[in-house]
C-alpha cells in the first residue's frame, strides 16, 4: 500500500459553535430555569397561603416562633397580659374561631408597634401598651392584627418562604431535616403588606369597632397622636418603626372617617377607660 | 458586587486571551501538520510484524494544556444541563495534535522514514480538587520510528 500524504482539512473533533453563542445559550437556560422555579415558587406560596389547613399553619407558626421570635424578651403573664388576652379574645371573629388559636406575646421593646405572625401568635409591644390611653385605641390596633390575621396577610407575606417551611412541616415528621438555608430565619419576621392589605385590615377593625362600642370615636386616636409627633425627633423614629409593618398616612385616616360617615357609624362616643392599674 | 466584578474580569480574560492563544496555535499546528506531513504514521496493532528496519527507537510527545476560566465557566454550566461540552473539545484536539506533532518532529530529526505502533495516553494532572479548581490536562503519544 502506497502512502499518500493528505492534509487534515475538516475538523470533525471540533463542533462548529461559536464559543460565546454556546455561552449565551448555557447562561440563558440557566437563568430562565431559575426564574422559572423562583416564579413558580412564587404561585406556590401564594396558594398555599389561601389555602393552609389549620394543622399546618399551627406547624408553621411554631416554626417561626421558635426560630425568630423565642429569643426575644417576651412576657406571658402579669395583670396587663390578662387584660390583653381577654381583650383580644372576645375580638375574635366566628371565622378565626376556626383557625389556630390565638398565642398572645408582650414584647419588652420601647417602641410601639403590634404584629401577628403566622398560626396565630399576636405580639405587642410594652411600648405600645405604655402609649395607649383607651381601650379604644388598642382595641383598634388588635382588631387591625386580626384583621390581617383573619385575611391570610400574614401568611401571604411569607411567600416563597413559605413553601419551604410547609415543607419542612411535613417532612419534619418523618424525621429528615430540610437544610436551614432553605428554611432559613430571614425574613421570616418582616410582615410587609401592601396598602391594600391595610387598608382592608383598617375597615374590617373599624367595623368591629362600630359593632363593640356601637360608635368609632377614639379608636384611631392612638395614630393621630403618632401622626402629630411627627415633627418631633424622638416620636419620628417610633413612627418609622410603625410605618415599616404598618405604612400609615394621614388620607388613611381621613378615608377611615369618610367610610364611618358613609355606613353611617357615629364619630362621637365615649372612650372606654383602661383599667386602673 | 466586587465578586461579580471579578468573576466578570476572569471570564473575559479568560475568554480574550484563550480565544487568542488557541487562533494563534491552531494557525502553528496547520503549518507544523504540513511541514511533517511526509512521515506515515500507524497504529495498527503490537502484534502484528514491523517492516523491515535497520534500526527502531521509540519517541513520545507530550503535552500539558491548561483550561481557562471562561471554559471552566462554560463548561459548569454545561454540567448543570447536561451535553455535548463543545468548549473542551478544541482544547483535547489542540492538545492531540500538538503531541502528535512533538513525537513526530523529533522522529523526522533522528531520521525516521515512519512511525509505527502509535498510541495516546491522557491523564488529569491538576484540578482535580473539589474546590473546582482550573483544570489541566496531559496528553503524551508515542510510537516507535524506524529507519
Ligand atoms: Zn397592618
Amino acid at each position: 500500500m502506497k502512502y499518500v500524504p493528505r492534509e487534515i482539512v475538516d475538523e470533525v473533533n471540533v463542533t462548529p459553535v461559536h464559543p460565546l453563542v454556546n455561552f449565551g445559550y448555557l447562561m440563558g437556560t440557566v437563568v430562565a430555569a431559575a426564574i422559572a422555579v423562583y416564579a413558580g415558587l412564587g404561585v406556590a406560596g401564594a396558594q398555599l397561603a389561601a389555602r393552609l389547613g389549620p394543622n399546618a399553619e399551627n406547624k408553621v407558626g411554631d416554626m417561626i416562633f421558635d426560630s425568630v421570635f423565642s429569643s426575644m424578651p417576651l412576657t406571658t403573664e402579669g395583670d396587663d397580659f390578662e387584660y390583653l388576652s381577654d381583650l383580644a379574645e372576645s375580638l375574635r371573629s366566628d371565622a378565626l374561631k376556626k383557625r389556630p388559636d390565638l398565642k398572645l406575646h408582650i414584647l419588652e421593646e420601647p417602641a410601639p408597634n403590634a404584629m401577628v405572625s403566622a398560626g396565630g401568635y399576636v405580639y405587642v409591644t410594652q411600648g405600645l401598651l405604655d402609649d395607649i390611653e383607651t381601650e379604644n385605641e388598642l382595641a383598634f390596633v388588635l382588631a387591625h392584627e386580626l384583621g390581617h390575621y383573619e385575611h391570610r396577610d400574614n401568611l401571604r407575606s411569607l411567600g416563597r418562604s413559605l413553601v419551604f417551611l410547609s415543607l419542612n412541616g411535613v417532612v419534619a415528621a418523618s424525621g429528615v431535616q430540610l437544610p436551614s438555608l432553605l428554611t432559613g430565619s430571614m425574613g421570616l419576621a418582616d410582615l410587609h403588606y401592601s396598602r391594600d392589605q391595610e387598608n382592608r385590615a383598617d375597615v374590617y377593625a373599624l367595623e368591629i369597632m362600630q359593632e363593640r362600642y356601637g360608635h368609632v370615636d377614639h379608636a384611631l386616636d392612638f395614630f393621630r397622636r403618632l401622626n402629630e409627633d411627627e415633627l418631633d425627633f424622638g416620636v419620628a423614629d417610633r413612627l418609622l418603626e410603625w410605618q415599616s409593618t404598618h405604612p400609615l398616612t394621614e388620607s388613611r385616616i381621613e378615608r377611615l372617617e369618610e367610610l364611618a360617615n358613609q355606613r353611617g357609624w357615629s364619630l362621637e362616643g365615649e372612650p372606654t377607660a383602661l383599667p386602673q392599674e | 458586587m466586587i465578586e461579580l466584578i471579578t468573576f466578570l474580569i476572569l471570564v473575559g480574560v479568560g475568554y480574550f486571551i484563550g480565544n487568542r492563544r488557541e487562533q494563534k496555535h491552531y494557525e502553528d499546528i496547520k503549518r507544523r501538520e504540513k511541514q511533517t506531513l511526509h512521515i506515515p504514521i500507524m497504529s495498527w496493532g503490537a502484534k502484528q510484524d514491523l517492516p523491515y528496519a535497520h534500526e527502531a527507537e521509540m519517541f513520545v510527545g507530550s503535552v500539558v494544556v491548561a483550561n481557562d476560566y471562561f471554559k471552566t465557566i462554560s463548561a459548569s454550566l454545561r454540567n448543570l444541563v447536561g451535553g455535548r461540552v463543545t468548549v473542551y473539545e478544541t482544547l483535547i484536539d489542540r492538545g492531540r495534535r500538538e503531541a502528535m506533532l512533538r513525537m513526530k518532529e523529533s522522529a523526522i530529526e533522528w531520521g525516521a522514514s515512519q512511525v509505527l505502533n502509535v498510541r495516546f495516553e491522557t491523564a488529569n494532572i491538576a484540578g482535580q480538587s473539589q474546590n473546582g479548581g482550573t483544570g489541566a490536562v496531559e496528553i503524551m503519544v508515542y510510537g516507535t520510528g524506524i529507519r
